[in-house]
């Protein structure tokens, strides 16, 4: 967190930022912070992690936790920079060019004896989607965190594969309408094969929302075409538009303490709270407000709720440090906040914004809901999805409201009204969509939606 | 079972916390231990889950707010009047609702019938209420108080910890029953406790099950603080950042002092006292290097290898699965990081930003549904669904 200023990327000064000028272009900006977020879609066998890291340069995680050799591989988030050489001899595709976030903007060609420089045209984020979690649950709620998606199709395979389908119906849900289309995996196919799957793909696509998508045959494993990628995403995915104006809100999806035990007070680091900034400019030296904030109970055993006021000392996507941060990628803010309750993801759905702009703080709800007829997803025992039953009174639910999971008590139920009793407060607002979720064959499972007529406010 | 669960099923019972306790009793936090009778058990077994209003918490509000009124409701005719009704249950406009049992008779028709196949399954539709455990619940009020007031509830293995999110202080914090009861019926790690031992259903509901409620004294750890030892054949080989979702940038100055005092903790206090040969356990490191022991885990697919492959560690037992075939990712991380067995102490924690893993206990936040769906494995109409739902926001 404590890296230096780079040399290499460019200088930014919050006293001469003029929010009205700022574009997810604005090149101090994307020198430091990726302002496109690009979902990534697709089955792991068909090499999805391969190709974010063909692209951003970003190592993959392991994880063995059976004692199989079988090796899963998860992503958060990895940032990319994508560029262009600017001598007019370096030939389409190969004068673009990715890099890891941290690298320089006018770094040298690579081509040999090209002698250009390149200049930066975008930094994008990567998110591993669906899958991102707390991301997933925001998407549900109708947040638009995705401005792009790849789309990936092993080539070695029929189209449409098992997956396929269900991949173009999350891109529908997501509502997202910049899409591209990898057919990854052409090494192992002949020519003929190739042509082949690519018309059967164009055939699937159509009248569905991929339908223009350009299709790029690539191999991320012989990193193949993956020159072509990046020419695509500068030139066909928009620039999206951005809210740069508004009071700043973002959701925290993790938390942490990174104080070395029994620093001395003078020494101690505030606690850090990373997240998705959905509107609005972070800036260093900002006056904060998170909410709903920390719970802490009464000796009284009165539960009390307070949002937390604090200021923002330092900010950084990835290793980059940053003046003033604005939507795009994962946003690392460190604050003056206990750090002791910044641990372990304790912060974890709750809203940093400008003080006093932030919605108001639940603590019961009267909800208008609709429930499923059966479950859905996957089928438990028999062949039959279970039905779902009707909401009754003391039913304890799992709710998922804008970034946050809780826990709540049904206290009554009308028609399709129900009023729900939180097990923690949540920053949210009339009108706003939740999920109810009930514990069924000993797992959540989702049962239905609603939508927040009435809040009972906190008050201190 | 699968086979390595049978397989490991010894050393994993060696891991009962309720086994290693007295003999570790020092250098471990104050903990109560809680036999649970078959009652609880089948309590925590049931998918039926109520709270009652005492426990819940409650929070500041203006007197004058009405919304728990009976007689004030919001008018609800307005909206999302027109979903699919393939997908949406109805509800009658009049006061009983009981239309949609009569829609769904074929069901009803069904589940009859399973009913009557097996006696067990009626059992299992029980409802226990936490009355009908009062002896219990006393028996835990009295243990929080003796522990200070603020405890951590886990069972013989496993602590709640995906679960948080079903807590106030959105962690393993309990003050009372209530917070134990709705952290424990919440979690899937529990739920992988209760699978270890099968109880017979015709006991009688006091008898006292192979199972136990273990209350630990609350600690604010940090995290970063804590680490997995890994032991085998009573050669400690292996020590891993247990927290593997930050980069602690302190920790690379002070790693050496770290792992002086967990070879001198596991000298002076773990080795050859454990009543296996090859285990992991769990500690945490003080700001003056004291180390405390945490918990004991046994060599065992479901204990998580955090930083290390279970290849390098133990590598004779890893099975190659004859069925799955490896797949691209797998065989291009075998190239580029060929899996060494390790012969002397490593120690590892994250170098830099870029190695942080998600924090897994996370997903557990959504529903199974939602969480399948975005594997690309989940099945059915899910899609569908949530199309459908969109499409409604819009027309709203």
């Amino acid at each position: 967190m404590a890296t230096k200023n780079k040399t290499n990327l460019s200088v930014q000064d919050v006293k001469t930022l003029n929010v009205n000028e700022l574009t997810p272009l604005t090149p101090n900006v994307i020198s430091r912070q990726a302002t496109i977020n690009i979902g990534t879609i697709g089955h792991v066998a068909h090499g999805k992690s391969t190709v974010v890291k063909a692209i951003s340069g970003v190592l993959t995680v392991r994880f063995t936790s059976e004692f199989k050799r079988n090796i899963t591989i998860k992503l958060g988030y990895a940032n990319a920079k994508i560029y262009k050489c600017d001598n007019p001899q370096c030939e389409r595709p190969g004068c673009y060019k990715s890099a890891r976030s941290n690298t320089e903007d006018n770094p040298q060609c690579e081509r040999p004896g090209c002698g250009g420089r390149m200049t930066l045209l975008r930094h994008v984020s990567f998110v591993d989607c669906p899958g991102h979690d707390v991301l997933m649950a925001t998407m549900l709620n109708g947040a638009a965190v995705m401005d792009a998606a790849l789309l990936l199709i092993a080539g070695n395979e029929s189209c449409p594969q098992p997956q396929t389908s269900e991949h173009i119906a999350a891109i529908e849900i997501m509502n997202l309408k910049n899409i591209i289309i990898l057919q990854n995996k052409i090494d192992l196919v002949k020519e003929a094969a190739a042509q082949e799957q690519y018309g059967q793909i164009l055939k699937f696509i159509q009248g569905t929302i991929a339908e223009s998508a350009p299709i790029i045959p690539i191999s991320a494993q012989m990193k193949y075409n993956i020159d072509v990628i990046c020419e695509y995403i500068v030139k066909k995915i928009p620039i999206p538009v951005r809210d740069f104006t508004s009071d700043p809100r973002m959701i925290v999806i993790r938390s942490f303490d990174v104080n070395k035990p029994g620093s001395r007070v003078d020494e101690i680091k505030g606690g850090v709270a990373g997240g998705s900034i959905l509107k609005g400019v972070l800036r260093i030296g900002d006056e904060i407000e998170v909410r709903p904030g920390v719970i802490s109970k009464e000796l009284d055993g009165k539960i009390k709720c307070s949002p937390i006021f604090s200021r923002i000392i330092s900010l950084f996507a990835e290793e980059n440090e940053l003046q003033y941060a604005v939507p795009g990628g994962l946003i690392g803010v460190g604050t003056k906040i206990d750090p002791t309750l910044c641990r372990a993801d304790r912060l974890v759905g709750q809203v940093l914004g400008s003080v006093g702009k932030l919605p108001e703080i639940f603590v019961a709800l009267e909800v208008n809901f609709f429930l499923l007829r059966r479950l859905l997803g996957v089928k438990s025992d028999g062949d039959k999805q279970s039905k779902v039953k009707k909401l009754s009174k003391e039913d304890t639910l799992m709710v998922n409201i804008g970034s946050t999971s809780t826990g709540c008590r049904v206290v009554a139920v009308k028609h399709d009204l129900a009023k729900l009793q939180l097990l923690t407060p949540v920053c949210s607002q009339e009108g706003e969509k939740i999920a109810l979720s009930r514990r069924v064959d000993k797992n959540w499972r989702l049962i239905g939606w609603g939508e927040i007529k009435k809040g009972t406010v906190l008050t201190n | 079972m699968e086979k390595h669960d049978i397989k490991y099923f010894e050393n994993k019972k060696q891991c009962q916390f309720q086994e290693w306790y007295e003999k570790f009793k020092s250098v471990t936090f104050s903990s109560i231990i809680i036999p649970l009778p078959k009652i609880f058990i089948d309590y925590l077994q049931a998918d039926e889950f109520t709270t009652p209003h005492e426990g819940f918490p409650e929070f500041k509000v203006d007197e004058n707010d009405d919304l728990f009124d009976d007689n004030n409701w919001s008018t609800s005719k307005n909206h999302i009047s027109t979903l699919d009704p393939k997908y949406y249950q109805g509800y009658s406009s009049d006061e009983e609702e009981d239309d949609d049992d009569s829609e769904d008779d074929d069901d009803v028709d069904e589940e009859d019938k399973e009913d009557e196949d097996s006696n067990k399954n009626k059992k299992q539709k029980r409802v226990i209420n936490e009355s009908e455990f009062k002896e219990l619940s006393n028996q835990i009020i009295k243990s929080i108080e003796k522990l200070g007031g603020n405890v951590f509830p886990k069972l013989n293995w496993s602590s709640p910890k995906d679960a948080s999110w079903m807590n106030v202080f959105n962690s393993l914090k309990c003050t009372n029953t209530t917070d134990i009861y709705l952290l424990l019926k919440s979690s899937d790690f529990i739920n992988h406790d209760l699978i270890q031992f099968s109880i017979n259903q015709d006991e009688k509901d006091e008898i006292l099950t192979p199972y136990v409620l273990v209350l630990r004294k609350w600690q604010n750890l940090q995290p970063s603080m804590e680490f997995r030892c890994f032991v085998k054949d009573n050669q400690l080989l292996g020590i891993s950042q247990r927290d593997t979702s930050t980069y602690f940038k302190f920790l690379k100055d002070k790693k050496q002092k770290i792992q002086d005092a967990i070879i001198k903790f596991y000298n002076e206090s773990i080795h050859e006292k454990f009543s296996n040969n090859s285990y992991t356990f769990d500690c945490y490191v003080t700001k003056d290097e004291q180390v405390w022991l945490i918990d004991f885990n046994p060599i065992h697919p479901s204990t998580e290898a955090l930083l290390f492959v279970w290849d390098e560690l133990i590598p004779e037992l890893i099975e190659q699965d004859q069925d799955e075939q490896e797949n691209e990712e797998t065989k291009q991380a075998k190239e580029e990081l060929p899996i060494e067995p390790l012969t002397k102490l490593e120690f590892r924690i994250i170098d830099d930003e870029n190695g942080i893993k998600p924090n897994l206990a996370i997903t557990s936040r959504l529903p199974l549904d939602l969480l399948q769906s975005s594997g690309g494995t989940g099945q059915g109409n899910i899609n569908d669904l949530l199309l459908n739902f969109k499409n409604q926001n819009k027309l709203n």
